[in-house]
């Protein structure tokens, strides 16, 4: 009884279908900001075709678009937020090794005084 | 979501195609799209539907398409507020009405130019301007030369341009300008030539319209 539902419900599963995220009227271009935006990440770089789930004509007509948007400045080259965050991270790190260097001389210190 | 406004679209169609039939005269059509713009939005694409409609005998998929295309293609200026792709979106009826009436001069091929210019110049400055380059594709062979003005819209990110006198200016707003014609391809060259030389453009693109579906 149990396995026949089971089966029943992966077949469910894999028949299922996802919207195409470019409806058939839609005009691939430059100009259409609404669009191309979605196929970039947050750094702004351009998302594969297996997470964009394309074909292979719309793929490369929205990277000629998005290249195209990039060099009117509609789109950034580069969004800068998470490097900044990534720089932080490390300073972090870095100050957590200058802290440990300073209690090593400070125990070397009292050992010199203690002698 | 996604699947209730398509089943909604196609019934609005369907309704409204039978009036649309029974009002072909050109006089009734060109008095349409006057009370559109005070309707619901829901009538706006119904009315942008009738442009196509009477072009186009295929079926229905493509008509939908068209006013599919339409709305995204004008949603460039504003992402949070509905109110401001309104606006814009009046003179863009009107241009793409334009735009599918003149059909393509023999020996010529239809290209589209995006020009962004200093956010500091006037409108007087502008126009003269776009006057200028109006006569410099006409002087070249052009015809059926449109202009549509997107307005002042913040640059993704700062370009630095540096002047005829010398001075370094850094610019983080342009005003952005496409005009599309119809040219010979010899023509492009001096007009990119001429874009570059001119100090008020901070950057242009020229490239040709395709005429595929995408």
């Amino acid at each position: 009884m149990k396995k026949s539902k089971r089966l029943f419900m992966k077949s469910k599963r894999s028949f299922r279908r996802r919207l195409p995220l470019i409806q058939s009227g839609d005009r691939i271009d430059y100009k259409s900001m609404g669009l191309i935006s979605r196929f970039i990440s947050e750094q702004g770089k351009i998302l594969s075709r297996c997470e964009n789930r394309l074909t292979l004509k719309q793929q490369r007509l929205i990277t000629i678009a998005i290249k195209q948007a990039r060099i009117l400045s509609s789109l950034p080259f580069l969004n800068n937020e998470k490097q900044f965050e990534k720089s932080e991270s490390t300073a972090r790190t870095t100050t957590l090794r200058k802290k440990n260097i300073e209690i090593k001389n400070y125990k070397s210190n009292f050992e010199l005084r203690f002698e | 979501m996604a699947s209730s406004s398509l089943t909604s679209v196609p019934l609005s169609s369907s309704s409204l195609n039978i009036p649309l039939s029974s009002s072909k005269p050109s006089s009734s059509f060109l008095s349409s799209p006057i009370p559109a713009f005070s309707r619901t939005p829901k009538t706006l694409f119904a009315e942008s539907k009738s442009h196509f409609y009477p072009k186009r005998n295929d079926h229905g998929f493509s008509i939908r398409a068209q006013t599919l295309d339409f709305s995204d293609s004008f949603f460039e200026g504003g992402f949070g507020s509905e109110d401001d792709p309104s606006s814009p979106g009046g003179p863009g009826f009107t241009g793409v009405e334009e735009k599918e009436e003149p059909q393509c001069p023999p020996g010529l091929r239809q290209y589209e130019t995006m020009m962004v210019l200093r956010p500091d110049m006037s409108e007087d400055e502008r126009l003269a301007l776009t006057q200028k380059y109006e006569e410099v594709l006409v002087a070249g062979g052009g015809m059926y030369v449109e202009v549509f003005n997107r307005g002042v819209i913040p640059l993704a990110y700062s370009i630095k341009k540096k002047n005829k006198a010398g001075e370094t200016n850094t610019y983080l707003d342009g005003i952005y300008l496409l005009f599309t014609y119809f040219t010979k391809p010899e023509s492009i060259t001096p007009l990119e030539e001429t874009m570059l030389t001119d100090d008020n453009v901070i950057r242009s693109m020229s490239s040709k319209i395709r005429k595929r579906k995408y």
